[in-house]
């Protein structure tokens, strides 16, 4: 993978509406599924373009470049090579992600952590004390050129904390009192699994929603 | 005999509490895990649906070690079997809590969240921990009650000891009376100058029979009082040519004995080994007394008048002695018994260190 010189922050800065972060990834290694309908260009309903690619075929593509690997881009070739590098721009501000396809019974998701942002903007100081938080999105194809991200809502989480009705690790952080999960990969799977077969009311907020078409366009 | 029945008597209170016991036990267990399922926060109804669907599956290989294994194999010392029953008791429950606990919870609860609890590992490791704990728990429960029974037993014990020698004691008066009264008519009969005297030495006798002697233990001086009086009071009656010889040999007068142990034997020397004017042969006393060993001895002609210790007419006296001997000096006493065809003789010894 290039490095670009970029400093790595939160993934909740791209997007306006509030989404559950995770210290831990939502899924467990088992529950890995690839699915290459992904691939591609997209435009969302928020006029932000994705340039989705095969993390496999990037690494594949920078060793036919004669890029040589280090130890840490084994290793991370290892924990990803079956996930997706996105590229996120929107209002021409760039970052770059690393999104893990899952699948819980018939259902696929994708969970989020950004590796990449330019740091123009950003205070250095600021970004020294900002953390890479996992987050979890619903995916769905309505059809063969449209992909549906659903995240998972913070509001409907702390909902189900607050009326006592689920232990999950976690903690609130800073004067926002931000929810941050703290609990296990096997733990996150395992709410994820019992969330969505729950009688939970709009499990999906419409907010937290982004509707992806196809595109053609090159990054 | 003794131990039976009163074994059965103790048997037939249960000691133990079962509801008290297994209350306190599920109580904590609970405090325990709810602070554990709650990570050391405030419970919330999550953490107490789940604690207590955890306790029911954890509370069957416990009452199953608790009602069926520790009766039958442990208790009855066949460890083995135990060991082996009682593993795969845990494995079987373990294993199975850690397949059904969640998908029943989720079943039962479908709008709760039990997410960050046990994993099947960690419900293994509880499931051992708690058994373990359980089992010394309900060890030491039994031992509780196991000293309390045979603390009770012992109570009982001493209790049956009290009224035996109660009742041996009020048997000893009404027999001396009984014998002292026949000496008195003799006297009467026969109309002896002496009566009066002989009135007021029975008297004494019976005051310290009936009085003195009603302690625990006496001084052997006293004893020996009674006998010189006793001694005394039968001369009267008596007349031999030889008188009746004591010898007394005793380092500390204030030894303590049993009270009313030794005067059986004289009665029974006078009664059984003079007859008056006739008996040549002297009633020879022996008191000898050293450290914590006091001796005894008594010596009479045998005259062959019912002189067997098994006739239970004649031998009361001494059949109560026996007894008292048993019942106070266990293991520290010797009563000897040699029958000659001219002599008769009694040698009791008594050891003991607490006096």
């Amino acid at each position: 993978m290039k490095t670009r010189g970029l400093i790595l922050i939160l993934a909740i800065l791209l997007f306006s509406s509030c989404i559950v972060k995770s210290l831990q990834p939502f899924y467990t290694k088992a529950s890995i599924s690839y699915n290459d309908k992904i691939l591609g260009n997209w435009t969302d309903n928020k006029k932000g373009d994705w340039f989705v690619e095969s993390i496999k075929a990037k690494f594949e593509e920078d060793k036919k470049d004669g890029v040589k690997l280090t130890e840490e881009d084994t290793q991370a070739f290892e924990a990803y090579k079956d996930g997706y590098y996105i590229n996120y721009i929107k209002k021409d501000n760039e970052a770059g992600f690393i999104a893990m396809p899952f699948k819980i019974d018939q259902q696929y998701f994708l969970d989020f952590i950004p590796i990449e942002i330019e740091d123009e903007e950003i205070n250095s100081l600021a970004a020294d004390h900002l953390l890479k938080t996992h987050s979890v999105a619903k995916l769905d194809f309505p059809s063969g050129d449209a992909v549906k991200l659903s995240w998972l809502s913070e509001e409907k989480i702390t909902n189900l904390l607050n009326t006592k009705k689920m232990r999950l690790k976690h903690e609130s952080i800073g004067p926002e009192e931000t929810l941050l999960l703290s609990a296990t990969s096997k733990e996150l799977y395992a709410f994820l699994k019992k969330y969505i077969s729950s009688d939970v009311e709009e499990k999906w907020k419409q907010s937290d929603m982004l509707t992806l078409v196809k595109t053609n366009a090159k990054p | 005999m003794q131990n039976l029945s009163l074994n059965s008597l103790v048997k037939k209170t249960d000691y133990h509490r079962p509801l008290l016991f297994n209350g306190v036990l599920w109580s904590l267990a609970l405090i325990i895990l709810l602070f554990i399922f709650s990570k050391g926060k405030s419970p919330i109804t999550v953490d107490y649906i789940y604690t207590l669907t955890f306790l029911s599956a954890l509370a069957v290989p416990v009452l199953i070690n608790f009602y069926i294994l520790i009766p039958r194999f442990l208790k009855q010392e066949k460890y083995v079997l135990y060991i082996v029953s009682f593993t795969i008791n845990l494995f079987v429950f373990a294993i199975l809590s850690g397949w059904l606990l969640q998908p029943i919870l989720d079943s039962l609860f479908s709008n709760y969240f039990f997410i960050s609890y046990l994993t099947k590992s960690s419900i293994f490791l509880v499931f051992t921990i708690f058994l373990m704990a359980s089992t010394l728990l309900k060890l030491a429960e039994d031992w509780f009650y196991f000293n309390t029974k045979e603390n009770n037993i012992l109570r009982l014990k001493n209790q049956q000891i009290e009224t035996q020698l109660t009742a041996l004691r009020a048997q000893i008066n009404p027999h001396f009376l009984f014998n002292s009264l026949n000496v008195i008519y003799a006297l009467a009969l026969e109309k002896k100058e002496g009566i009066t005297t002989a009135i007021v030495q029975l008297s004494d006798i019976l005051r310290y029979v009936i009085y003195d002697s009603d302690t625990e233990r006496v001084a052997l001086k006293d004893e020996m009082v009674l006998l010189k009086n006793y001694i005394a009071f039968q001369n009267h009656r008596v007349e031999t040519p030889i008188a009746t010889s004591i010898n007394i040999n005793v380092e500390n007068e204030d030894f303590k004995i049993y009270p009313m142990l030794l005067l059986p034997l004289l009665e029974n020397s006078y009664k059984h080994g003079i007859i008056a004017g006739e008996t040549n042969t002297p009633i020879k006393i022996n008191l000898l007394q050293q450290d914590h060993k006091f001796t005894f001895s008594i010596e009479n002609a045998n005259l062959n008048t019912k002189n067997s210790l098994d006739n239970r007419h004649s031998g009361v006296g001494l059949e109560n002695l026996r007894n008292n001997l048993n019942l106070v000096y266990k293991n520290q006493h010797q009563l000897k018994i040699e029958a000659s065809k001219d002599l008769f003789k009694v040698i009791l010894t008594i050891t003991d260190e607490h006096y």
